[in-house]
C-alpha cells in the first residue's frame, strides 16, 4: 500500500480531534510509562520503597553481576520458555483439528466447550492446580496409583534418573523435592490447551482460502503435508504473535511459582525465577531500588529475545 | 448565525454534559470531603481493621453497641460503625483514605502506617496514657495510669513508637501458641488419659493415632502440618534445645539473644550446626515431622486447618488467633493443650533444656491509634479508652475468644488455656526468624533435606555453605536499617533541641532524653557490630 | 463545539477553553490543600515528626528572605538537608557548608557547638562511603574548640567510639581505653558521661571480655539512669551478671532486686530469681499465669 503523505497544516486542520485521544494517552503514560521510568530512575538508588532513597550510582547493577540466585533463576526460566514453546503444540493441533471439522454445527460447539472454561479465573485454576498437586490427597497421585503409572515412574527413577523421588507406598512430593519443582511446573496446565491461542489460531486458519485445500489436494498432499506446507506457514503470523506474548509472559511471570512453591521457591529454591526474586527483594526484603534494576535487566532480556524473535521468525507472505 | 441543531449534536453535548457533571461532582466530594447525611444530634465514630476473623468482628460489634448505649445513658447519642477491610488490600486502603481526608476515626496500626504516615496523620496519645483510664474506675485498676494496665505497659512497637518517642496505639490482645485437638477422637483414641504436658508423652499420643488409624483402617495424621503451621512447633522444639547455647553465646551478660548476637556468635564459630544443642534441636524437628502428613511442606495453612477440621489429624500447632475460626468450622468440641517441650529430666534432651519457657514479653497486637483528622476527637478517645478498659476487654475475650492485651481480666473458660505463662524462662534462638530474610531463605530452601535421608547431615552440609552468606547479609541489612535511624534521628534531635532552647518544656525534654539515649545505642550497636565483623575478616558493610 | 459543523470556531473554542481552565482550576484547588510552618518553631515541631520536606521548604525560603534568627533558619535548613529524599552528595555538601559556617561563628554559643557536632556527623553516618578519620579528627575538633561548654561534651562518647572500635590492633586498644578513662571525670554534663561511660564498658566487655573492667561503668552509668524503662532493666541485669561474673556477689544481689523489682512481665525473672536463690537470697514469683 502506497504511502500517504499529510501536510502539518491539514493534520492539525481538525486539532481537536486529536483531544479524544488525550485521556487514552494519559492513561497510558500515567500508568505504564511512568511506572516503568520511575523504576529506572530508582534502580540507581538505595530504596527502601517509602520515602527512603540514596543516590548509589550503578551499584545495584554491579550488585546484578555476582547474583547467583539471579543468573540461576534465568536457568530455569530458559527451561519454562522453551517448554512454553512446546507447549504451543496442543494448542495449534486442536486449532487445526477444529477447523477441519466438516460440519458447521460441530465446530462451533467445539468453540464454545472450548471458551466456556476461560470464565474461570485464572487464581482458581491454579488453586485446583495446587490440590491436584497435594501428595496425599491429590488427584494426580491418585490417578498415578490407579492407572499403574507410578509403577513405570519408580522403574524409570530406579534404572534411568537414580533420583529416589518415585518409591513405592510414597505419596510423590511434587511440589516437595526439587527435582520435581521443574517438571510439575512444565506439567502445570496439562493438556496446555489455552483458549485464546486456539481462537487466535482458528481465526488464522479460517481466512485461509479453500482454493489453497483445493490445489493441495490436486497436488496429492495428504493431511500431515497440508498442515506443513498450507496451515502452518499461513498462521505463521498468529503463531509469531503468540510466541511474543509468550517469551514476555514467562520471563516476566511469577504468580504460578508464588502460589505453588511460595516466596522462596520451593525446596531448594528449585522454581526461583527471575520475576519471583525480583518479588522477594522488594516486598520482602525491601530493596526496592535493587529489585527495580533485576526489573531493567528482565526489560533487556526480554527486548533482546523480542528482537531475535522479529528478525528470525519470518512471515512467509 | 443560525445554529443547527442536529440529533447528533444533541446527544454529543448530553454526553459532554454528563461527563462534566460527574467530575464537577467527584471534585465536590474530595474538596469539601462529603459526610454522610446524618441527623446534626448524632455523633458517627468509625474504625477499621484487617482482622476478618468472625469472632472479632462480633466482639467489636458487641462492644460498639455496648458503648452507644452507655453514651445514650448518658445522654449522648453515639453511633459506631466498624470498617474490617481484608488484610491483603488493607495498606493500599489506609493509605488512600489518609491521604484522601476520608480515613476513619480509629485505625488499626501496623500495615500501611509506616513512621513518617504516623507522624503525618496519627495523633500521639502519650498525655493521654499517662492518666487514669476513667472507664476503670470502679476495678481493680482504677487510679493506674492507663499504660500500667495493659500486659505489655504500652512497650510494643505499635503502641510505643521509638522513631517518634511518643505512643500512637492502644492494643487489645496478644496471642500464644497452641496445639489444638479434637477432644472426641482423643477420647476415642486415648480414653480418660491427659493431654500431654511433656514430650514425651506426646510422642507416645501420635503413636496410639497411628495404631488407632490403622486398626480402624482410617487415614489419620497425628498432626496437621503445612509450611504455616509446622514452624510453629517445631522451631519451638528447637529453642527448647538452645537454652544453654543462647546463654552460652551471650557475651553482652543480656541473658537473651537477638538476630545480630545469633550471627555474630555463628561467624565467631560459638556455634555452628554440628553443636550437639544444634544437633539435638534438628533431631527433634526430624522425629516430629514424621508425625504430620507427608509432603506437609508444600502445603498451605488451609490445607491443614482443612485436614484438622474435617477430622484427618488428631491435632495442629496454631496461635490462639485461630481459635475462633475453628471453633466456627469445626463439628466437634476443640481442645488445647501447651506445647509439648521436653523437659530438664528428659533422658536425651533434657541435658540442653533450661527449663520451661517463659511467654512473658509476648508482644500485642490489635492496636488501633487516632488520627488527627478525626472529626469527633472526644469522643473517639473515649472510645479508644472504653476498648482499652477492663470491662470491655472482659467482653471482647468472651467474644471473640481472643486474649485481651489489659491486665486482670477474668478470662473466660475457652480463653484461660492461652493466657501466657511467664514463669519459665527464655527461649533459645532458632536458626532464623522471619527478620532475618536471607537466613530464613536458606533456612527454607534447604528445609526438605532435614526430612530425608538417614538424619540431618545433608541439610547440615547445605546450611554450613549457604548460612554464613546468608547471615552476613542479614547483618548488613540490619546495620543499614540502624543507619537509616540514626541519620533520622540526627534530625529530630536537632529540632528537639532548638525546640527545647526556645521554651523549656517537660514533654519536648523528655523526648530529647529517650532520643539521645536511643541514638547512642543504635551508633554503639553499628560500631560493635562493623568492629565485629572486621575482625572476623567479613567486610563491615555490602560492598 | 459539539454541535452542527456551522456553529463558529470561536464559541467552539471558547467552550474548550472553559473546560480546560475549570480543570485546571479544580487541580490547583485541590492541590492547595493543606497550608505549611509559619514559623521556626513550628518548622522545628514538623522537622522533630519526621516531615522533613514540609519544615526544609519552610527552612530554605527562611533562608532567601532572610527571615528570623539567620543562624538559626540556616541550621534548620542544615539539618533537614541531611534527611531530606532523595539523598544525594549534594545536599550533604551544601549542609557541610552550612554547618561549617554556622559553627565558625564566634563568641561561640550552643548554636556554634550543635553545628560542628553535626557537621561531624556527615562523614560519619551520612555519606554513602563513611570517613570515620574525618568524623574522629571533627569531632576531636569540636571538644578542644568548644572545651567547657556541656554540649560539646556529646563529642566525647563518639570519639571514644570511633577510638575503640576503629582500626588497630585490639593490645593498642587497651591503652586507648585507659586514656579515655581518664576523661571521664573531666565530664560535667550527666547524659554526655553515661553515655561514655556506656561506651567505655562496652568496649572492656566487646574486646577485650573483661567484666571487671567493665563492670565500674556501668554501675557508673546505672547511677546517673536512663530514661526508657526496658533498657534501665537491662542495664540493671547487665550490670548483675557482670559482678557475678567478676566475684562481686552484693553488687549482683542489689542489681538483680533491682531489676526483679520492674520485671514482672520480663521472661529473664525467673532466671534472675535461680541466680538469687544460688547466692541465698529468696525471691517469690510474680505475674499471671504461673506454673
Amino acid at each position: 500500500m502506497a504511502r500517504i503523505r499529510v501536510s502539518p497544516r491539514k493534520a492539525l486542520h481538525e486539532w481537536k480531534l486529536y483531544l479524544f485521544i488525550v485521556p487514552s494517552l494519559a492513561m497510558i503514560v500515567v500508568f505504564s510509562y511512568y511506572p516503568a521510568l520511575s523504576a529506572m530512575f530508582h534502580s540507581f538508588f538505595d530504596w527502601t520503597g517509602g520515602d527512603n532513597k540514596q543516590f548509589i550510582g550503578a551499584a545495584n547493577f554491579r550488585r546484578l553481576l555476582s547474583d547467583g540466585v539471579l543468573w540461576q533463576s534465568f536457568v530455569t526460566i530458559g527451561i519454562l520458555v522453551v517448554a512454553n514453546i512446546f507447549k504451543m503444540v496442543p494448542s495449534i493441533a486442536l486449532a487445526v483439528l477444529v477447523h477441519r471439522v466438516k460440519s458447521d454445527k460441530w465446530q462451533y460447539w467445539y468453540r464454545v466447550f472450548l471458551v466456556i472454561p476461560m470464565i474461570v479465573p485464572g487464581l482458581v485454576t491454579l488453586f485446583i492446580w495446587k490440590f491436584f498437586f497435594d501428595p496425599t490427597s491429590g488427584l494426580l497421585n491418585a490417578v498415578l496409583d490407579v492407572t499403574g503409572f507410578k509403577s513405570v515412574l519408580i522403574a524409570f527413577d530406579r534404572d534411568l534418573l537414580g533420583w529416589g523421588v518415585f518409591q513405592e507406598g510414597v505419596p510423590i512430593p511434587w511440589l516437595g523435592d526439587p527435582r520435581l519443582i521443574i517438571p510439575s511446573l512444565i506439567l502445570w496446565g496439562f493438556p496446555w490447551i489455552g483458549a485464546v491461542g486456539v481462537l487466535i489460531y482458528l481465526a488464522g486458519l479460517q481466512s485461509i482460502g479453500t482454493e489453497v485445500y483445493e490445489a493441495a489436494d490436486i497436488d496429492g498432499a495428504n493431511a500431515l503435508q497440508k498442515f506443513w506446507y498450507v496451515e502452518f506457514p499461513l498462521i505463521m503470523t498468529q503463531v509469531r504473535i503468540n510466541l511474543i506474548l509468550l517469551v514476555i509472559g514467562t520471563l516476566q511471570g511469577f504468580g504460578l511459582q508464588l502460589l505453588l512453591l511460595g516466596n522462596s521457591g520451593g525446596p531448594g529454591g528449585a522454581g526461583m525465577v527471575p520475576g519471583l526474586w525480583m518479588f522477594n527483594k522488594a516486598f520482602l526484603v525491601g530493596e526496592f531500588g535493587y529489585a527495580c534494576a533485576i526489573g531493567i535487566l528482565l526489560f533487556v532480556f526480554i527486548l533482546g529475545l523480542t528482537f531475535i524473535n522479529n528478525k528470525y521468525v519470518r512471515v512467509d507472505k | 448565525m443560525k445554529v443547527r441543531v442536529t440529533r447528533e449534536g444533541v446527544f454529543n453535548t448530553i454526553g459532554v454534559g454528563l461527563l462534566v457533571l460527574c467530575f464537577v461532582v467527584a471534585l465536590a466530594r474530595v474538596m469539601f470531603r462529603a459526610q454522610r447525611e446524618s441527623d446534626p444530634g448524632l455523633v458517627t465514630l468509625r474504625f477499621a481493621h484487617w482482622q476478618l476473623e468472625g469472632g472479632v468482628r462480633d466482639a467489636m460489634d458487641v462492644l460498639s453497641r455496648e458503648y452507644e448505649q452507655l453514651r445514650a445513658a448518658e445522654g449522648v447519642r453515639v453511633r459506631v460503625e466498624q470498617m474490617a477491610v481484608p488484610e491483603r488490600v488493607y495498606p493500599n486502603w489506609v493509605i488512600t483514605q489518609l491521604v484522601g481526608g476520608t480515613e476513619p476515626d480509629l485505625i488499626q496500626l501496623g500495615m500501611g502506617t509506616s513512621d513518617e504516615r504516623i507522624a503525618r496523620y496519627f495523633e500521639p496519645l502519650t498525655r493521654l496514657v499517662d492518666e487514669p483510664n476513667a472507664f476503670n474506675r470502679g476495678t481493680p485498676l482504677e487510679g493506674r495510669r492507663w499504660r500500667e494496665t495493659f500486659i505489655d505497659g504500652l512497650e510494643s512497637p505499635l503502641s510505643y513508637n521509638p522513631a517518634l518517642l511518643e505512643y500512637y496505639g492502644i492494643p487489645l490482645s496478644l496471642h500464644t501458641i497452641r496445639i489444638f485437638y479434637n477432644v472426641p477422637l482423643y477420647r476415642k483414641i486415648a480414653g480418660e488419659t491427659p493431654t500431654p504436658t511433656d514430650y514425651n508423652q506426646f510422642l507416645q499420643l501420635c503413636r496410639r493415632v497411628r495404631e488407632y488409624g490403622e486398626a480402624n483402617r482410617r487415614a489419620l495424621v497425628p498432626v496437621a502440618g503445612s509450611k504455616y503451621n509446622a514452624p510453629y512447633l517445631m522451631g519451638a522444639l528447637y529453642g527448647s534445645q538452645t537454652q544453654r547455647l543462647m546463654l552460652e553465646s551471650d557475651r553482652a551478660h543480656q541473658l537473651r539473644t537477638d538476630d545480630s548476637i545469633r550471627g555474630l556468635a555463628y561467624l565467631d564459630g560459638r556455634w555452628d550446626f554440628d553443636h550437639p544443642a544444634v544437633r539435638s534441636g534438628l533431631a527433634l524437628m526430624r522425629e516430629v515431622a514424621r508425625e504430620m502428613q507427608p509432603g506437609f511442606l508444600q502445603v498451605a495453612r488451609e490445607d491443614a486447618t482443612v485436614q484438622f477440621v474435617q477430622g484427618r489429624s488428631l491435632m495442629i500447632a496454631t496461635g490462639s488467633w485461630d481459635a475462633s475460626s475453628f471453633r466456627v468450622q469445626a463439628d466437634f468440641e476443640i481442645g488445647v493443650f501447651e506445647l509439648p517441650l521436653p523437659t530438664r529430666e528428659h533422658p536425651v534432651y533434657g541435658q540442653f533444656v533450661l527449663g520451661p519457657v517463659s511467654e512473658a514479653g509476648t508482644g500485642t497486637g490489635l492496636t488501633f491509634g487516632l488520627t488527627r483528622n478525626s472529626a469527633n476527637r472526644e469522643e473517639a478517645i473515649r472510645f479508644l479508652q472504653y476498648l482499652g478498659s477492663l470491662p470491655a476487654s472482659r467482653r471482647f475475650a468472651e467474644v471473640s475468644g481472643w486474649l485481651p492485651a489489659v491486665v486482670g481480666v477474668d478470662l473466660p473458660p475457652q480463653v484461660r488455656p492461652f493466657q501466657p505463662l511467664t514463669d519459665g524462662y527464655p527461649p533459645g534462638f532458632n536458626i532464623a526468624t522471619p527478620a532475618t530474610l536471607e537466613a530464613m531463605r536458606a533456612y527454607d530452601r534447604h528445609f526438605y533435606l532435614l526430612l530425608q535421608g538417614a538424619d540431618a547431615s545433608a541439610f547440615v552440609e547445605a546450611m554450613k555453605r549457604d548460612y554464613p552468606g546468608a547471615v552476613l547479609q542479614d547483618l548488613w541489612a540490619s546495620d543499614r536499617g540502624r543507619l537509616r535511624a540514626v541519620q533520622r534521628n540526627d534530625t529530630t534531635a536537632a529540632a528537639l533541641s532548638q525546640i527545647g532552647r526556645a521554651s523549656r518544656d517537660a514533654e519536648h525534654e523528655r523526648k530529647q532524653a529517650e532520643l539521645t539515649e536511643s541514638q547512642f545505642g543504635l551508633e554503639l550497636g553499628i560500631e560493635q557490630a562493623r568492629w565485629r565483623l572486621e575482625q572476623l575478616g567479613h567486610p563491615p558493610a555490602r560492598p | 463545539m459539539f454541535l452542527s459543523r456551522n456553529h463558529s470556531q470561536s464559541r467552539r473554542r471558547a467552550r474548550l477553553w472553559w473546560i480546560v481552565c475549570a480543570w485546571a482550576c479544580a487541580g490547583s484547588l485541590v492541590s492547595a490543600h493543606g497550608s505549611g510552618p509559619t514559623s521556626a518553631r513550628e518548622a522545628w515541631e514538623l522537622a522533630s515528626q519526621l516531615r522533613v520536606e514540609e519544615a526544609h521548604r519552610w527552612f530554605a525560603a527562611a533562608v532567601e528572605t532572610g527571615q528570623e534568627s539567620a543562624r538559626e533558619v540556616r541550621f534548620g535548613k542544615a539539618a533537614t538537608l541531611l534527611t531530606l529524599q532523595p539523598k544525594t552528595e549534594a545536599n550533604l555538601r551544601e549542609a557541610e557548608r552550612l554547618l561549617a559556617e554556622i559553627a565558625a561563628f564566634r563568641p561561640a554559643d550552643d548554636l556554634a557547638v550543635e553545628a560542628a557536632l553535626l557537621h561531624a556527623r556527615i562523614p560519619h553516618y551520612h555519606c554513602l562511603v563513611p570517613d570515620r578519620a574525618e568524623a574522629l579528627r571533627r569531632y576531636e575538633a569540636v571538644r578542644e574548640q568548644f572545651a567547657g561548654n556541656p554540649l560539646a561534651e556529646l563529642a566525647a562518647p563518639r570519639i571514644a567510639l570511633l577510638r575503640i572500635f576503629g582500626p588497630g590492633p585490639d593490645e593498642a586498644k587497651r591503652a586507648v581505653l585507659e586514656e579515655l578513662e581518664g576523661w571521664a571525670e573531666g565530664l560535667t554534663d550527666p547524659v554526655a558521661r553515661r553515655e561514655f561511660e556506656r561506651v567505655l564498658g562496652e568496649g572492656w566487655l566487646t574486646v577485650f571480655r573483661d567484666d571487671v573492667r567493665a563492670l565500674p561503668h556501668f554501675v557508673k552509668m546505672c547511677e546517673l539512669g536512663v530514661v526508657r524503662r526496658p533498657a534501665r532493666l537491662d542495664l540493671f541485669l547487665r550490670t548483675a551478671e557482670m559482678a557475678r561474673a567478676s566475684g562481686q556477689q552484693e553488687v549482683a544481689r542489689d542489681f538483680y532486686a533491682r531489676f526483679l523489682e520492674g520485671s514482672a512481665r520480663d521472661n529473664r525473672a525467673r532466671l534472675v530469681r535461680d541466680r538469687l536463690a544460688e547466692a541465698g537470697v529468696s525471691v517469690p514469683a510474680a505475674g499471671e499465669g504461673e506454673r
